[in-house]
C-alpha cells in the first residue's frame, strides 16, 4: 500500500475515533460538564487549536492526478494534499520577499507576482505552503509520539503501582536509569540506531517521554488503591483487572489528558532541537528554522522563513498550553469529585 | 457590665448560582468575662462560621453582610486590616479542630508560640522563650524545655493541642474561640484536654466561646449554650436547664438521639430527614420540614426568639406563651 | 447442633515492616495486631473498641485478608481462611462484607449508585444481568430506606448519612452473614448517626447478620452489642458481655476509658482524666504490661511482666489485679 493510501485511511479512522470519543465523553456527565467548562473559558484557544488540527487533516488527504498549474508534470503523478493543491502557484527559482512581484536577488518577475503571502525560501518553495505543511508534521511527532509514551507509561505505572512489590522495584529502576540519562543524548543515541525516519523518531522521543507521566500514575495509583471503594471492590471478590480498568484507570484519566497536552509542545521543541542537529523530522517547522539559520546573517536580511516557522509553532504551542493550563484547573479531582 | 465580647445580627453569605446565598442569619450572643458559652449544632449549622466571622477570617468568597462583632466594647467590624491583625492573637484568639494542618511543618513549636508573643509584645526574645516554656508546663507538656525544639510532627495529636492552647493563650486574650477543640483526639487525651481548659479558663478568667457538637462536652465545660440549626440560634439556656429541660423540639431530638441515653435493644429517637443545605433552606421555620409538631403557621413564617424565663429563649412557635397570658 | 461459631480468630498477628535507606531494608515492625483472639456467633453484635492506633482496623481487614497476618488462624464456619489460595477464598467472600468510615471515600466518584451496587452482584453472579439485577438493586435502596430512583445518580450527589446507607446496600448486596462495621457512625452527626444504628439494628433482625462493630465511640458501643472486646496497642485488654463491662469493669484501661467519655447528665460532671500521658508507638511497644506506662494502678512488676488473659466472671481480662492473688 502506497504510503498516501495508508495516511487517508488513518485519518478516516481518527475522525472516526473522534465522533466515538465525542459521544463517550457526552454520556459521563463529569467529562461532559468540564469540557463545557474548558469551552466556556478557552473558546478562543480552542478554536486555534482546531484550526491547526483542520489544516493538519487537510494536509493528510492526498490523490493523485488532478488539474496542474504550468507544466509541472511531476506534479500530476504524484499524491497531493488538499493543501498542495491549494498552493498550485508555480514554483519560482529562489528567493522572493512576501508578497513581492520579482526575486530578492536578481529582480527577476516572479512566476506568481504578489501571490506569495510569505515569500519564498531558497529553491523557491512558497514559504506559507510549507509552514502550513508543518503543522501535520507537529501533529504527528505529537500524536505518534503519545501513542506510544502513554500505553507504555500506564502500564508500568498502573502495574507498579497498584502491584508493588519487584514489578514496582524493576518500574523504579528503569526510571531512575532513564531519568539519570540526558535526555537529548539519548535521543541523539537511539535515532542513530533506528535510523532517520518520522516513527523512528517519534520512537526515540516516546522512549524518553514516558518517565514523567509513570511515576505520576505510579504514585496516583498507590493512593487510589487505598481508597475504601477499591478496598470494598476486593472485598467483593472483584478480580485486579477489573479492578484497575473499573476503578483506577477512569480516576487517572484527567491526568493523562492533562499530561497529553502538555506533553504535546515539549515533544515540538524536541524535534525542533533534533532539527537543528539534522536529525529531525523531515518538513517540520524545526527543519525550516535549521535551514533558515544562515539566512538572518544575509545583508540584506531574509526574515521571512524563519519567522513564518517560528510564528507558526509559537502560535500552535501557545494556545495548546493555554488549553492545558485551563484543562488542569477544570479537571481538579475535586471538581470532577463534587461535594457539598 | 461591658461583655467580654458581644455579637449582634450576624449575617455571612457565600456566592451561589443563584446570587448571594446566607448561611448564618442574624446571629447574636454575648459572652460576660469568665465566663464559656457552647455554641452547639451539627454539620451546617453554621456555627464554625459563626466563629471565623468573629474572628473576620471568614474565606473569601464569602462575606459579612450585616451585624455587629464587639470586644470589650470595641467594634471589631470597621476596623482596618492591620488594627485587625493586632486583635486577633491578643485580644481575641482561636484554637482550631485539627492541630495537624494548624502548625506549621517546618518551624519548631517553640518558636512557633514565641512568634505569637513577640508579635503582640515588645519584650526579647529570650523573655519570649522563657514564657513558652512556662506556658508549655502550664499546659502540661512533659519535658518543657526540651519540647520547645521539637518539629510538629515528632508531638502526638494531644501534644499538637496542647501547644495550640499555649499559643492561644500566650498572649492573654480576653476572649477564645475553641472550635471543635477535641474532636480530633482520642476520648482518654480529650478527658485531659477537657481537664486543663477547665483549669486554665478558672486561672486566667478568659471567656470562652466553644463550639462543638458534643453535647457531653458541652455538659463538661459550658455555663450557657446556644443551639444552632441552618444558620439561626433556636435555642438559649444556661447548661443544666438546657441538658435537663430542652425546649426546641431540634434540641429535643438531639438529645434523644444520643445513644448514651437509650437503652440497649431499644430503638433510638430519629429526627427524620437531612440538615438542610443552605440553598435548599425551606420558607419559615428551618426544621419544619423535620419537626414532629410543626404546623402551618411554622411553614410560613420564620420564628423570632422569644424569651422562655429568666436566661431563657428559643426560637419556636409552639413554645411562645400565649396571648394574654 | 454444632456450636462451630460463625467467626474464631485464633492468635491473630499482623505486623507492618517498617523499611528504611535506599536499598528499604527491613528494620523493624509496627506490631498492630499481636495476639488477638476473637469469637462472633451467627446474628451477635462484637463491639472491637479502641483508641487510635490500637489496632481495631486492622483486625478487621485482616480477617477480609485486605491485610495478610503473619500468624494465626482465621475460622470462618471452622476453616481456616488464611490456609485459602485467593481462588477458594473467593466465594467466601460473598459471607463476610465491610462497611467502612468515611462515606466519602467509601463510593467511586465516578460511578452511579447502581453501578457501585451491581458491582458485587456481577462479581457472585446473583441475579441475571439487566432488569433482574435493576429489581436487585431497587429492593436494596428501598432497604436501606432510599428511593430506588436514586440507583441512576452520582454518588456524590448525595449527602453523608445517605452514602452511609449506600455503602451498607452494597454490603448487603451479596446477602452476607457476618458484617465488619469499621467506624461506620463515626463520621456522621448525632442525628444522622442515629437513624444509622437504627437501621442496622433492624437490618439485623430481619436479615440474622453478624457484626463486628469497630469503633471508639463507647456510648454506641453499649446501644448495639453483646459482647465487647477492648484493644489497646495489638492486643485485647478485656472482654465480656456488654453490661458487664459498663457496670463492672476489671482492666484500668476499659475503666480509664468509661471515665473520660463526657456524660450529658447535668448532675454528673467532671469526666475524670484518669488515663495518664500519650499512646506509646505500636512499633516499640512499652515492655512487660503495654499498658502500665499510663496505668494509674501500676505496681512494681507490671513493667517486667506481661500479664496474660487472666478469667473474670464473665469474660477475661489482661491484667495482674484480675489475676489469682
Amino acid at each position: 500500500m502506497e504510503a498516501y493510501v495508508f495516511s487517508n485511511l488513518l485519518v478516516a479512522a481518527l475522525v472516526v475515533g473522534g465522533v466515538v470519543l465525542a459521544r463517550v465523553v457526552r454520556r459521563d456527565r463529569l467529562w461532559s460538564e468540564a469540557m463545557g467548562e474548558l469551552w466556556r473559558r478557552r473558546r478562543g484557544s480552542i478554536l486555534v487549536v482546531a484550526a491547526f488540527v483542520s489544516i493538519g487533516l487537510l494536509d493528510s488527504v492526498a490523490w493523485k492526478g488532478g488539474s496542474v498549474v504550468g507544466d509541472d508534470l511531476l506534479a500530476s503523478h504524484e499524491a497531493r494534499t488538499v493543501v498542495d493543491r491549494i498552493f498550485q502557484g508555480a514554483k519560482e527559482s529562489s528567493y522572493s520577499a512576501p508578497l513581492a512581484s520579482e526575486s530578492f536577488y536578481g529582480g527577476e518577475a516572479l512566476a506568481d507576482p504578489g501571490g506569495h503571502w510569505l515569500g519564498t525560501d531558497l529553491l523557491g518553495r512558497d514559504v506559507l505552503h510549507r509552514a502550513l505543511k508543518g503543522v501535520r508534521v507537529a501533529l504527528l511527532i505529537g500524536g505518534l509520539t503519545s501513542a506510544i509514551a502513554i500505553p507504555l507509561a500506564l502500564l508500568m505505572g498502573v502495574g507498579a503501582g497498584y502491584f508493588g512489590g519487584r514489578f514496582d522495584d524493576f518500574v523504579f529502576f528503569v526510571m531512575s536509569t532513564l531519568a539519570s540519562i540526558p535526555s537529548l543524548l539519548l535521543l541523539i543515541a537511539l535515532i542513530m540506531a533506528l535510523g532517520r525516519g518520522t516513527w523512528q523518531v517519534c520512537l526515540a522521543l516516546g522512549i524518553t517521554g514516558w518517565v514523567g507521566l509513570c511515576r505520576v500514575t505510579r504514585g496516583e495509583t498507590m493512593k487510589l488503591r487505598e481508597l475504601d471503594y477499591v478496598q470494598a471492590s476486593l472485598a467483593l471478590g472483584v478480580s485486579h483487572a477489573r479492578i484497575i480498568v473499573r476503578h483506577i484507570l477512569p480516576n487517572l484519566m484527567h491526568l493523562v489528558v492533562i499530561t497529553l497536552v502538555l506533553l504535546f509542545s515539549q515533544l515540538v521543541l524536541s524535534e525542533a532541537i533534533l532539527a537543528y542537529l539534522g536529525i529531525g523530522v523531515s518538513g517540520s517547522w524545526g527543519e525550516m528554522i535549521n535551514q533558515a539559520r544562515n539566512e538572518l546573517s544575509r545583508e540584506p536580511i531574509i526574515w521571512w522563513n524563519i519567522s513564518a516557522a517560528a510564528a507558526a509553532m509559537f502560535t500552535l504551542l501557545l494556545a495548546v498550553n493555554y488549553v492545558g493550563d485551563a484543562l488542569r484547573d477544570v479537571l481538579d479531582p475535586r471538581t470532577l469529585r463534587e461535594t457539598t | 457590665m461591658t461583655a467580654a465580647i458581644e455579637v449582634e445580627g450576624l449575617s455571612v453569605s457565600f456566592p451561589g448560582p443563584d446570587g448571594r446565598q446566607r448561611v448564618l442569619e442574624d446571629v447574636g450572643f454575648r459572652i460576660a468575662a469568665g465566663e464559656v458559652l457552647a455554641l452547639v449544632g451539627e454539620s451546617g449549622s453554621g456555627k464554625s462560621i459563626t466563629a471565623l466571622a468573629c474572628m473576620r477570617l471568614v474565606p473569601k468568597p464569602g462575606r459579612i453582610d450585616t451585624g455587629r462583632v464587639a470586644l470589650e466594647g470595641r467594634e471589631l467590624l470597621p476596623l482596618s486590616v492591620p488594627e485587625m491583625r493586632s486583635v486577633r492573637g491578643a485580644g481575641l484568639s482561636m484554637i482550631f479542630q485539627e492541630p495537624m494542618t494548624s502548625l506549621s511543618p517546618v518551624v519548631t513549636v517553640g518558636d512557633q508560640v514565641a512568634e505569637a508573643i513577640l508579635l503582640h509584645e515588645s519584650v526579647s526574645k529570650r523573655a519570649a522563650r522563657e514564657r513558652v516554656v512556662a506556658l508549655f508546663e502550664s499546659v502540661g507538656i512533659p519535658d518543657a524545655a526540651a519540647r520547645t525544639n521539637a518539629y510538629p510532627h515528632q508531638l502526638s495529636g494531644g501534644l499538637k493541642q496542647r501547644v495550640m492552647i499555649a499559643m492561644a493563650l500566650s498572649t492573654r486574650p480576653r476572649v477564645l474561640i475553641a472550635d471543635e477543640p477535641t474532636t480530633a483526639l482520642d476520648v482518654t487525651i480529650q478527658a485531659q484536654i477537657l481537664e486543663l481548659m477547665r483549669d486554665l479558663q478558672r486561672e486566667t478568667g478568659t471567656a470562652i466561646l466553644l463550639i462543638t457538637h458534643d453535647l457531653g462536652i458541652v455538659n463538661e465545660l459550658a455555663d450557657r449554650v446556644a443551639v444552632m440549626y441552618a444558620g439561626k440560634i433556636v435555642e438559649r439556656a444556661p447548661r443544666r436547664a438546657l441538658l435537663s429541660d430542652p425546649r426546641h423540639p431540634y434540641t429535643q431530638g438531639l438529645l434523644r438521639s444520643i445513644p448514651a441515653l437509650a437503652r440497649p435493644g431499644e430503638r433510638l429517637e430519629e429526627i427524620p430527614g437531612v440538615v438542610p443545605a443552605p440553598d435548599d433552606w425551606p420558607a419559615g421555620c428551618r426544621f419544619s420540614t423535620r419537626c414532629a409538631i410543626a404546623f402551618d403557621r411554622c411553614r410560613a413564617e420564620v420564628p423570632a426568639e422569644r424569651a422562655l424565663g429568666p436566661d431563657r429563649s428559643s426560637a419556636c412557635f409552639a413554645l411562645e406563651p400565649e396571648a394574654g397570658s | 447442633m454444632s456450636e462451630v461459631p460463625l467467626l474464631r480468630v485464633d492468635g491473630l498477628r499482623t505486623w507492618f515492616p517498617i523499611k528504611r535507606g535506599l536499598l528499604r531494608r527491613t528494620v523493624g515492625h509496627v506490631r498492630a495486631v499481636d495476639g488477638v483472639d476473637l469469637t462472633i456467633r451467627e446474628g451477635q453484635t462484637l463491639a472491637l473498641v479502641g483508641e487510635s492506633g490500637c489496632g481495631k482496623t486492622t483486625v478487621g481487614r485482616s480477617i477480609l485478608r485486605l491485610e495478610e497476618a503473619r500468624e494465626g488462624r482465621i475460622l470462618y464456619r471452622g476453616t481456616d481462611l488464611r490456609t485459602l489460595e485467593p481462588k477458594a477464598m473467593r466465594p467466601l467472600r460473598q459471607k463476610l462484607q465491610i462497611v467502612f468510615q468515611d462515606p466519602m471515600a467509601s463510593l467511586n466518584p465516578r460511578l452511579r449508585v447502581h453501578d457501585i451496587l451491581a458491582e458485587g452482584l456481577r462479581s457472585f453472579g446473583i441475579g441475571s444481568p439487566g432488569s433482574e439485577r435493576t429489581d436487585r438493586i431497587a429492593a436494596l435502596l428501598r432497604r436501606v430506606q432510599l428511593d430506588p430512583a436514586a440507583m441512576w445518580r452520582y454518588a456524590h450527589e448525595f449527602s453523608g448519612g445517605q452514602r452511609q446507607r449506600i455503602g451498607i446496600a452494597r454490603a448487603l448486596a451479596v446477602d452476607p452473614e457476618l458484617v465488619i462495621c469499621d467506624e461506620s457512625v463515626s463520621a456522621l452527626d448525632v442525628s444522622i448517626q442515629a437513624q444509622i444504628l437504627n437501621l442496622l439494628g433492624d437490618l439485623q433482625q430481619e436479615m440474622g447478620l453478624a457484626y463486628l462493630f469497630i469503633t471508639h465511640d463507647l456510648s454506641v458501643v453499649r446501644y448495639l452489642a453483646d459482647e465487647v472486646a477492648v484493644m489497646y496497642l495489638g492486643q485485647i485488654v478485656e472482654n465480656g458481655p456488654t453490661a458487664r463491662i459498663f457496670s463492672d469493669p476489671a482492666h484500668p484501661y476499659t475503666r480509664g476509658l468509661l471515665e473520660a467519655v463526657p456524660s450529658v447528665d447535668p448532675d454528673r460532671r467532671r469526666a475524670r482524666a484518669a488515663v495518664l500521658g500519650d499512646v506509646p508507638s505500636p512499633a516499640d511497644p512499652p515492655p512487660g504490661c503495654r499498658f502500665h506506662t499510663r496505668c494509674p494502678e501500676r505496681m512494681p512488676r507490671c513493667d517486667q511482666e506481661a500479664p496474660p488473659l487472666f478469667e473474670v466472671e464473665r469474660g477475661e481480662s489482661r491484667c495482674f489485679l484480675s489475676g489469682p492473688r
